[in-house]
């Protein structure tokens, strides 16, 4: 038997006027484990009727992980644990809200801590009991349909954790919402509000600082935005859900356990304050501490001017002034409706004008920061002596992977993720005074190319920007020279570079070869040279830097081949590495560059006439036209001709990335070579491409966009 | 006992309670009288430990009473408007609060149910207003507190009711010395219960009185002087709060006992003389007038 008013009796009674509440956590998680186990598993079996799964082991593998995904972590969580800890939350302490209900509640002989504390503790486990029942009744039935998996079941465990976490998580800021607010209706805004303001702040911030700041450097910042716990979990569950190893999934969560965990508890201790200084006449007000009015209205209304100015500036195409105003006016706009909602008077919209006045300062000086570059974003630049060390991302595109040894499988990385990583650069200075030398300008340069920087500072911070540099500029290039010549940046962007690569290759069980090609004739090499190639080439890549990258073309390019081609790794030859050309020489893989006409059966070139960002059309006869020009294509079969073209082409696949302006982009060149040449090109023909300025007038005219076209 | 000491309460900026002391005694009923808006509910709310005066303390048995579950095991509050659970009957109401009250009397609840003809297992929503009052009141006093505090409850009650509840407040009294507290606007209404009376205005205390002393000490004297010489030697040096003359008929409200002014009256030579006893109304009246208030324009109208 239940003693009197002891915190079970209290936690029965409570129970008694919340069991709806009770019924709606159970019917969720019944649909959101069993039911969607149950939808899974049907459409992998509709699928397998279908004949999908031709082999009985893809079908097996299909429904381990259908149920290891509805099991395991899944994107539905998102919207039904949020709706679940709100309405929890909300129906437990909605007595706080009726002026009759906090008569009777607070006149009983029950202790505002006992009251918190039965409420709290039944809305959790309204949560986990039905959660925990659910879970285990789809564990069953995916056991018994032989579908269970011991990743499914260890992903299974994961996911509660996470999804409680979640749950504390929302479930807390509901009842903070609950605690600082005195209707049902104000509770729902302060929710989305504190749910989601962060987010929409970052993300109109940040779209902001993107269309103002020139410098603003995406490339090296999170790919997301969360200041969401919402958008935090669906983006963590897309992660986890790609995975590929137990592993991975496990050393992605545990810092957002940690880091869940802190924020919920911060949460509860802030909403259990509130709950003890809450008065109990804030019953039907919109805000139960009248202190606090000013500073939300003040917040709200300025993240309001931040989403009008983001949608404004778009809308009018990059109007700064039309931005401003419409910033501000959304920002006052924002103050009188929620001093409107505060007073419950339509007429009260002109009170508290100096809050109203204090929200649209700030949102002015926001514009101001972003369109006169108060705090000098643009124009930042390091001192040197504060850098510990730089990541650059000058280009070219390269493949990056990882070796999961647990999964057994590639992971790949974005090129940002793995320059982060890898690359430590210790010539500050290079980097700072390139970085310096760029500002302010962003046009009018001959080889414009766009560089990342993320530096690293010593205070242990990361600040990322985006700069424009001439690569064609004297002053630029020797700067470069100091950037790239280092062994620094050949271990950071180089893959290869890594001392154990080929082990890892080797240890990945899976089919890889090398191969070397001049852009027309490629040839496989032994595997068992793989050691003595990487080392070769790193020793010739020690005389590589920029002068000689922009002044000098590959001759050729060396490949690992993975996984049938799917991961890579492209190394650029160049003639003066004698080192790797003689492994090459070896085993008969090196052949010159250059083409041998008696080898060529004809050439196609095509002129796409492409057309600029400007609106014209970059022929050599520049004609500008209006309406879309079709391509013009002639085929070249005389031999003085083809030996004309054949000087002044270059495979198209070798990477000239660094050479301003090496080819002509608008211009194709295929080579069809003859069947019974002496060389073993690899295929009946190759792209090549013009060197910059260098197309034969003849092709010139051939191929130039007339009224014949 | 109940002290209630210098308490304030402002919502909004609007001072609701101004600075109230009262002392509440035990196993007496205690009358809180006033306006519309004049704070009785606000010193209720504040004396069971709902609201938190600004300023100024409230003892009950010398504990605090606001977030102190230990003085709230003495008090039962019943709301202008009580609150019962959505979808309730008094079964359910019953065992609620049976969960919260140690010595909440079961049998004597639903015998007193009985007696008041409320259907246990009637859903408390369809009740009428007066019943849901009844009902509240029932389990206050079952609930066995020494202190029953109730804003407006015995207003709008039949007389039958009432006398109802009078009745059981009473036996309550004599039995295990309970103390009721109850609000009202109307002094009719509390005349025949109360045995001590607070007059609140505009926030503030106009008079904390004994029912008793107050009838004792204030009479009401119907005479016909054969003389206006006899009606001076009659009246000399009496507290003479009030004075109406039909005709020759004059009526009289003195401040003194009944055998003072028999005393005096018997020297005097009159054609007719009548002690009559005061109405709490006629009292109120007389006391506030005294201090400068139109009474009836406060709580008779």
């Amino acid at each position: 038997m239940t003693s009197k008013n002891s915190f079970l009796a209290n936690s029965k009674e409570n129970y008694k006027r919340r069991i709806w509440v009770l019924a709606v956590s159970i019917l969720g998680q019944l649909v959101l484990y069993p039911g969607v186990l149950t939808v899974y598993l049907s459409r992998i079996r509709f699928w397998n009727a279908d004949g999908v799964y031709n082999m009985p082991e893809l079908y097996k593998m299909a429904l381990q992980g259908a149920a290891t995904d509805a099991l395991g972590f899944q994107p539905f969580g998102a919207y039904l644990i949020m709706f679940l800890a709100i309405l929890i939350a909300v129906q437990g302490f909605s007595y706080l809200y009726d002026r009759k209900k906090v008569d009777m509640y607070y006149s009983v002989p029950v202790s505002s801590k006992r009251r918190f504390v039965v409420i709290y503790v039944n809305g959790l486990m309204m949560y986990i009991i039905p959660a925990l029942a659910s879970i285990l009744i789809a564990v069953i039935m995916a056991a018994v349909q032989g579908s269970l998996t011991i990743r499914g079941a260890a992903e299974c465990g994961l996911a509660i954790l996470f999804n409680l976490l979640y749950f504390l998580i929302v479930y807390h800021t509901a009842i903070l919402a609950v605690m600082l607010t005195g209707n049902v209706v104000i509770t729902g805004f302060a929710v989305f509000i504190f749910l989601f303001i962060g987010y929409v702040a970052l993300v109109t911030g940040n779209a902001l600082a993107g269309n103002f700041f020139k410098t603003k450097c995406p490339y090296f910042e999170e790919s997301y935005l969360t200041g969401s716990i919402f958008v935090e979990y669906s983006v963590k569950v897309s992660s986890l859900k790609h995975a590929s190893s137990l592993s991975e999934i496990v050393r992605n969560i545990l810092p957002v356990y940690g880091k869940w965990f802190v924020s919920a508890l911060l949460l509860l201790a802030f909403a259990y304050l509130c709950y003890r200084k809450r008065p109990a006449e804030a019953a039907g007000k919109a805000m139960a501490f009248s202190t606090l009015k000013p500073f939300v209205k003040i917040v709200v209304s300025v993240v309001t001017g931040l989403v009008a100015g983001w949608l404004i500036y778009d809308a009018t195409c990059y109007n700064a002034w039309i931005t401003a105003l419409g910033m501000i006016c959304g920002t006052l706009l924002c103050s009188i409706v929620m001093e409107a909602i505060y007073e419950a008077d339509v007429r009260g919209v002109f009170r508290h004008l100096i809050s109203t006045g204090i929200g649209a300062a700030a949102i002015g000086f926001i514009f101001c920061i972003f369109q006169f570059d108060l705090f000098g974003y643009d124009s930042y630049v390091p001192d040197a002596d504060e850098v510990e060390s730089v990541a650059l991302d000058l280009g070219p595109y390269q493949n990056y992977w990882e070796w999961d040894d647990a999964a057994e499988s590639v992971s790949y990385m974005m090129d940002s993720e793995y320059l982060r990583k890898h690359m430590f650069l210790t010539d500050v200075d290079a980097v700072c005074e390139l970085a310096r030398k760029s500002q302010g300008i962003y046009t009018d340069m001959e080889d414009r190319r766009g560089i990342n920087v993320l530096y690293r500072l010593k205070s242990g911070k990361e600040v990322s920007r985006r700069f424009w540099v001439d690569f064609a500029d004297e002053t630029n290039r020797e700067l470069l020279d100091r950037v790239i010549g280092t062994e620094a940046y050949r271990t950071g962007f180089y893959m290869i570079s890594q001392e154990n690569i080929n082990t890892v290759i080797s240890e990945m069980k899976r089919e890889w070869g090398i191969s070397y090609t001049n852009g027309a004739i490629s040839t496989d090499l032994p595997v068992s040279e793989s050691e003595r190639l990487r080392e070769m080439w790193l020793k010739d890549m020690e005389q590589f830097n920029f002068t000689m990258a922009g002044s000098e073309k590959p001759c050729g390019e060396l490949s690992w081949q993975i996984i049938n081609g799917h991961v890579r790794m492209e190394l650029p030859v160049y003639e003066s590495f004698t080192n790797t050309i003689s492994v090459l020489e070896e085993y008969q893989a090196y052949y010159p560059v250059e083409l041998r006409v008696e080898d060529i059966l004809s050439m196609e070139v095509t002129n796409w006439h492409n057309q600029q960002e400007n609106g014209t059309w970059t022929t050599y006869e520049a004609v500008r036209v209006d309406e879309p020009v079709s391509p013009v294509t002639a085929e070249f079969t005389d031999p003085e001709e083809i030996a004309q073209i054949a000087e002044n082409i270059y495979p198209g696949s070798l990477d000239t990335f660094w050479m301003s302006n090496a080819f002509e982009s608008g211009y194709e060149v295929v080579v069809t070579f003859k069947t019974d040449s002496a060389y073993p090109y690899n295929r009946g023909y190759t792209d090549y491409s013009f060197l910059s300025g260098q197309i034969p007038d003849f092709v010139l005219e051939k191929t130039a966009y007339g009224e014949n076209n | 006992m109940i002290e209630i000491y210098n308490v304030t309460k402002t919502f909004d900026n609007i001072k609701a309670v101004d600075a109230v002391s009262v002392v509440i005694k035990e196993n007496t009923v205690f009358g809180l009288i006033g306006t519309n808006g004049a704070g009785k509910s606000t010193v209720l709310r504040m004396v069971t430990g709902v609201l938190k005066p600004d300023e100024g303390s409230i003892a009950v048995d010398n504990m605090p009473v606001y977030d102190n579950a230990e003085t709230k095991k003495r008090m039962f509050f019943i709301a202008d408007e009580p609150y019962f659970f959505t979808g309730a009957n008094a079964v359910t109401m019953e065992r609620y609060y049976s969960s919260i009250y140690e010595e909440f009397g079961k049998e004597e609840y639903y015998e007193y149910l009985k007696k008041f003809n409320l259907e246990e297992s009637r859903k408390i929503s369809t009740f009428s207003k007066g019943m849901k009052k009844q009902l509240a009141l029932l389990l206050g006093i079952c609930s066995h507190t020494k202190y029953l505090l109730c804003d407006e409850t015995f207003d709008g009650l039949d007389p039958v009711m009432r006398q109802g509840i009078k009745s059981i407040l009473a036996k309550e009294m004599e039995e295990r010395g309970l103390t009721p507290v109850i609000a009202s606007h109307n002094l009719r209404e509390l005349e025949d219960i109360c045995d001590h009376v607070g007059l609140l205005h505009r926030g503030g205390v106009l008079l904390s009185r004994d029912l008793e002393d107050m009838k004792c000490n204030i009479q009401k004297v119907q005479c016909v002087f054969t003389s206006a010489e006899e009606e001076v030697k009659a009246l000399g040096g009496m507290d003479l709060l009030k004075k109406e003359q039909r005709g020759s008929l004059c009526t009289f409200t003195v401040r003194s006992t009944k055998e003072e002014i028999m005393a005096r009256f018997a020297t005097v030579d009159t054609v007719f003389f009548e002690v009559l006893p005061l109405s709490l109304e006629e009292i109120f009246i007389s006391e506030t007038e005294v201090v400068g208030y139109d009474i009836k324009k406060l709580i008779l109208s």
